[in-house]
């Protein structure tokens, strides 16, 4: 399965030294293996499972608590943003 | 204890400085700065009064922590009456300037009457007096500012000061200080020029003492160290605010092309990547970051123009470093007039910054103007030729600047959005809440905002409630009220101390300011009076805003964001449901239902 994944504001800099991204502050193209939920992407790339995200699938808002369990198809567009308040 | 216990009283019809002691029982109530300031003025001024007239004052005002060494510790704050909204202005900065005006052993400064030749306020610790600034006036903040450090042979001098956009009334002009801060909203700068009072310069030299020295060390060092762990923090050292660009493009809040959308295509070209990536012509847009004083976080962004981009090819005067873009400045001169290019923004702040304009009302004025020529009301006669197409970046660059200084089709643009759309016949065209512009956030996809924005005392405004979260979480309006009544009272309260707004982005809850009031200030400052003396602020503003004649009819939103329905994003389909949330808001507050402050609560509050 193939998705793509942005990383925006801090999440790039909580990247493990080893990641798989070509691009960290760009917009990737990643391979996943079987069936997977956002979960299992972020599993991938290294970020942790359990901080909070705001996330939009193909222009669609996935709510924190729905990220575990929200099935990822072929072709999706994923963007995650760590938790931000205004200014 | 952290107040100065002085407030410097200026008239500028007679000439006279003449020191006063601070009111400390309204201390007790008010805290200092936003809250003690608009009680002041509620107490010696009619709300009735016109902006303008040199019957309105202006009050330049510092909290108790200003000049402590409390993280972020510089804020002060100007308080009138709004000549852009007719309603209570108080319009926060920060910079170097409260902090140095607090050390000089001033708590206020309060301007009232007008000077019948240009002046300027020189203070020098004790020693206040007013300075002959006709050679000053009409020259730009970052003329100015120079001439007024080299005269006094002093370059620690702080300057606060009005471009021509004062001077002109724009309305909705700044007060700029230390050369790019600003108390930005509101129009306080019309108000200072309406006064013909150019600059306030001051040197401080005699510090400011607290109550327990050991218990605000180790409040201050307790804060210091959650800013310093917060996730929030890192992000606003690291990249300011502007990687909230891609979270409101994604989600669908970014009012673009005058709230038409709520997306913008050209977000990934304005966005933190474009500010700190080098561009084709591997130039980076940003250098470094800035603070403000005594601050840890580190927002401000230090910038500077590709010297080969069209707005600054051949004036080297503009290709130095100096502050950048934010993210409400790179949504105002970009999103919201469809222009994709950092490096035009960048400039149009630029002249936001030397002339004293606040961007985002300029931004916000400009894509009402650019939705009216779109729609054939203006056309290239009123412009003088400008083509005045959304996504002109050169256009955007020039009206810019001819706002600032009051030329051509600039003079329109100078009204803001609710007079230029009254002019030519589309009030319903300006995006605004009691004549003030709209922050970054459009209130379909972010309904706590919608509701922030319509009950916000200032006009429409992102810093008076904190409903991001939430917002991002869903976009039901159950909730929203007690959330955007909850973090009012708590910002109203922030900002009545001399800290700043964005520590409640990092991790900083109300036992930190709390504790560091009380151990400033004496004691009894729990957190639950911290918030109290919030509401009753609260309360306070609406207070003046009622006498000033506003009604419930004020506390509402655009005809597009109540009736269009969001094209696209998170929320599409969906309007604002304000009628939903207000009678809510109204009740929580103890209200009536027609937005009445109830004889109960004024009890309660200690305002009746």
């Amino acid at each position: 399965m193939q998705v793509s994944l942005k990383l925006v504001g801090t999440l790039v800099d909580q990247l493990p030294d080893a990641h798989p991204l070509e691009n960290a502050r760009g917009t990737n193209v990643l391979q996943l293996s079987g069936e997977q939920d956002v979960s299992g992407l972020l599993r991938h790339v290294g970020l942790s499972i359990d901080s909070e995200y705001f996330a939009m699938i193909n222009g669609d808002h996935v709510r924190s608590d729905e990220l575990v369990g929200t099935k990822l198809n072929d072709g999706d567009a994923v963007i995650l943003v760590p938790p931000m308040k205004g200014g | 204890m952290s107040w100065q216990g002085k407030v410097l009283r200026v008239n500028l019809t007679a000439g006279t400085c003449t020191s006063e002691p601070l009111n400390m029982a309204w201390a007790e109530a008010y805290l200092g700065q936003r809250g003690l300031a608009t009680k002041y003025l509620l107490e010696e001024i009619d709300p009735k009064v016109d902006p303008l007239s040199p019957d309105n004052k202006l009050i330049i005002a510092t909290g108790p922590l200003t000049g402590t060494n409390a993280s972020t510790g510089g804020r002060w704050s100007a308080v009138t009456k709004g000549p852009l909204t007719g309603a209570i202005a108080c319009s926060n900065s920060g910079g170097q300037f409260g902090g140095e005006l607090k050390m000089a052993g001033w708590d206020f400064i309060i301007f009232e009457g007008r000077s019948e030749k240009p002046v300027y306020l020189y203070l020098e610790d004790e020693h206040a007096e007013l300075l002959d600034a006709s050679h000053l006036w009409g020259g730009s903040v970052w003329q100015i500012e120079p001439q007024i450090k080299k005269a006094h042979e002093d370059p620690l001098i702080r300057v606060a000061s009005i471009g021509p956009a004062g001077e002109n009334m724009v309305r909705y002009a700044c007060i700029v200080n230390d050369l790019h801060r600003a108390a930005g909203r509101s129009g306080v700068g019309a108000v200072m020029g309406s006064k013909h009072l150019k600059a306030i310069a001051v040197r401080g030299t005699t510090g400011v003492n607290v109550v327990d020295h050991k218990k605000f060390f180790a409040a201050v060092k307790a804060t210091n160290t959650t800013l310093n762990d917060s996730e929030g923090r890192m992000g606003l050292t690291r990249y300011g605010t502007i990687p909230m660009m891609d979270i409101t493009s994604s989600f669908g809040a970014l009012p673009t092309r005058n709230n038409r959308e709520v997306q913008f295509e050209g977000h990934e070209q304005i966005n933190v990547t474009a500010m700190q990536e080098p561009n084709e012509r591997g130039h980076t847009n940003f250098i470094a970051n800035g603070a403000c004083f005594g601050c840890t976080i580190g927002c401000g962004r230090i910038c500077h123009i590709d010297p080969e981009h069209f707005s600054v090819k051949d004036r080297p005067q503009y290709q130095h470093a100096s502050g950048g873009l934010e993210y409400e400045t790179a949504y105002a001169l970009g999103a919201a007039v469809g222009v994709n290019d950092i490096d035009a923004a960048t400039f149009a702040g630029f002249m936001c910054n030397e002339y004293g304009m606040d961007p985002i009302s300029l931004g916000g004025t400009i894509a009402a103007a650019m939705e009216l020529y779109d729609i054939g009301v203006i056309t290239q006669e009123h412009t003088g030729g400008l083509d005045l197409a959304f996504g002109n970046a050169e256009v955007l660059c020039q009206i810019s600047e001819m706002a600032g200084k009051g030329e051509g089709f600039g003079v329109d643009i100078g009204l803001g959005s609710k007079l230029l759309c009254e002019k030519y016949g589309r009030p319903d065209l300006s995006m605004a809440v009691k004549g003030q512009e709209f922050a970054a956030y459009d209130g379909r996809g972010m309904q706590g905002m919608g509701l922030a924005y319509a009950t916000s005392n200032r006009g429409a405004c992102h810093l008076r409630a904190n409903p991001y979260a939430d917002d991002f979480g869903t976009t039901a309006p159950e909730g929203k009220p007690i959330m955007v009544k909850d973090s009012q009272d708590l910002i109203a309260a922030i900002d009545s101390s001399g800290l700043c707004v964005f520590t409640t982005h990092a991790g900083v809850e109300v036992t930190h300011y709390a504790n560091q009031v009380d151990a400033a200030c004496g004691g009894g400052w729990t957190p639950e009076r911290f918030l109290e003396t919030g509401e009753r602020i609260w309360n306070l503003e609406r207070q003046f805003n009622l006498a000033a004649g506003l009604t419930a009819a004020d506390d509402t939103l655009p005809k597009r964001i109540l009736e269009e329905p969001a094209p696209s994003g998170a929320a599409k389909g969906m309007v604002c449901q304000l009628p939903h949330m207000l009678p809510k808001y109204y009740e929580l507050r103890g209200w009536t239902a027609d937005g009445e402050i109830k004889s109960e609560t004024l009890s309660r509050l200690g305002l009746g």
